[in-house]
């Protein structure tokens, strides 16, 4: 039997920091924005915060241990995520079976970076040994060169076209002319745009690719006795899994870890992938999202193609993808892309939207990250809803 | 300019960068009967049955393409000399999935998906050789 497993835990509040191009601001007074705008939507004052996560890939020399005494935060339980774009729904989760258990009372989940292109270059070369050691040596174009390779075995094995790969970059442009703490807010994205971009790493071009930003998020979950006290709207953890190096010494079958949890989290939260009113994807690259699609049950292996031919993901369509813009046009704040979905699925079902504000009871976030020996390590997913 | 980037040598893949510079491509194989695979990239224990006993042994340096990319902006100003960059992942013969670039650009892409290759040893960076792909005629 599986439990209803994450019952008696609530999202109680969520908070995004303003996303830009540059900062003069220090990383951590980013994320102490993002936090206290998370404690204010949950009603609490930060100094009741017992718990603390903290998912950085540019907080060295300091840790969540230390970003806890710069914060004045007595935390009697700490994570700090160390699976890149997966941590911020493993963080959620770990956090929520501890609240369960009772070993803590209100977490704090936060994730932010200060990040640019020659940042992140510098980051990779130095991300694990697999990756510095026996990739990083030559001239592979880091992320988006490993990426080309999936995404030209993907168009391989599947017949996927550039067109087919620019559906979801263009529909998430849309959702983002109506969020203006996107990087591209006021920017359209044409399909001629996307097709004619210049080529970044053979088949990937401009516009598959994330621009690295500043920005931070935060979720604050709580046990069921203080989310009650609190007057806001409570978001509910339905279901969830994680899953590392899956499938394992198999680096090209198109595959990821989702379909190795995702039967399980839908048997916990007790419905379908049809039941889903969105998805907030792990938007590194297009590929990407079309393996989650797959990974996830809302597609057959190789579906996502004519799935998308048939299906607007726009916040007015009938099953919306990214609704703020995701990484793709709201911008890759370094480990705060691991947050930026989980942000946006609980604005969305706390109906604090505003104007890209969609009909919806509940819906999947899901996150990708720890690139290594040719690919990404980590999955994440959960399904969040509204109480 | 800044030199191209090397692995760094550790106690674990230094057999591999010495026959490197040799000239000759050597994998860890498992020694556990049942299992006997080849191993990369090197290792302490053998990622598919868990075993520690792993012997170096010289492989025939031939394999075939199993994906590929042109690299036009690269992750760092020195590899900007010859772009676009080519490379490349490639199954090897032995059986593990090793990456390099191809030591030209090749004139036909539409047919690399599967190309044999042969790895061969070229001067990398300091006094390092790193494997690189050539075409098999």
């Amino acid at each position: 039997m599986v439990k209803r497993s994450y019952d008696g835990v609530f999202v109680v509040g969520a908070a995004q920091s303003k996303y830009s191009k540059t900062t003069d601001k220090s990383l951590h007074r980013l994320l102490w924005e993002a936090l206290d705008g998370a404690a204010k939507s949950a009603n609490l004052p930060l100094k009741r915060i017992d718990g603390l996560g903290v998912s950085s890939f540019s907080l060295a020399p300091d840790n969540v241990t230390i970003i806890a005494e710069h914060f004045g935060i007595e935390a009697r339980w700490l994570f700090q995520g160390l699976y890149g774009g997966a941590s911020g729904i493993i963080n959620m989760l770990h956090a929520a079976r501890s609240i369960q258990a009772g070993d803590v009372d209100i977490v704090a989940c936060l994730a932010g970076d200060i990040y640019d292109t020659a940042a992140h270059n510098d980051m990779l070369d130095n991300f694990n040994s697999p990756l510095g050691d026996y990739m990083a040596p030559y001239g592979f174009g880091a992320a988006n060169g490993m990426f080309a390779l999936h995404t030209k075995l993907y168009a391989e094995k599947y017949g996927a076209t550039r067109e087919d790969f620019a559906a979801l970059p263009i529909a998430q442009r849309k959702n983002a002319q109506k969020n203006s703490n996107a990087l591209f807010y006021g920017k359209e994205l044409t399909l001629d745009e996307y097709l004619n971009a210049r080529l970044i790493a053979d088949p990937i071009a401009l516009f598959d690719c994330v621009h690295p930003c500043v920005g931070a998020d935060c979720v604050i979950l709580a046990s069921e006795a203080v989310a009650r006290e609190l007057n806001v709207p409570l978001v509910s953890i339905e279901g969830g899994g994680e899953m590392h190096n899956f499938p394992v010494n198999d680096v090209y079958s198109l595959r990821g870890g989702w379909e190795a949890f995702s039967g399980r989290m839908y048997e916990q939260a007790g419905c379908t992938p049809q039941d889903m009113d969105f998805a907030q994807l792990y938007d590194d690259y297009p590929v990407m999202e079309f393996i989650q699609l797959e990974g996830l049950g809302i597609c057959p292996p190789g579906g996502v193609a004519d799935f998308l031919r048939v299906t607007d993901t726009t916040t007015t369509g009938e099953f919306p993808i990214n609704t703020g813009g995701g990484q793709l046009s709201a911008g890759q704040a370094g480990a705060s892309g691991g947050m930026i979905g989980v942000f946006e699925a609980v604005t969305q079902l706390r109906g604090e939207a505003k104007d890209r504000q969609i009909t919806c009871n509940r819906g999947l976030v899901s996150g990708y990250g720890m690139v290594a020996f040719g690919r990404g390590l980590s999955s994440s997913a959960a399904i969040l809803a509204r109480v | 300019m800044q030199n191209k980037p090397l692995p760094r040598v550790t106690i674990i893949n230094r057999p591999f960068l010495e026959a490197c510079n040799e000239g000759r491509l050597v994998l860890q194989h498992c020694l556990d009967p049942d299992c006997g695979k080849a191993v990369f990239y090197p290792r302490v224990c053998c990622p598919y049955c868990g075993g520690g006993e792993l012997e170096w042994r010289d492989v025939e340096p031939l394999g075939h393409i199993v994906s590929f990319t042109l690299v036009h902006k690269p992750q760092h100003e020195v590899f900007e000399a010859n772009l676009p960059v080519p490379f490349a992942a490639v199954k090897l013969n032995a059986g593990p999935l090793i990456y390099a670039e191809l030591v030209e650009k090749p004139a036909d892409t539409q047919q690399l998906l599967g190309a044999p290759v042969r790895i061969i040893f070229r001067d990398h960076a300091g006094d390092q050789k790193l494997p690189y792909f050539e075409l098999c005629a």
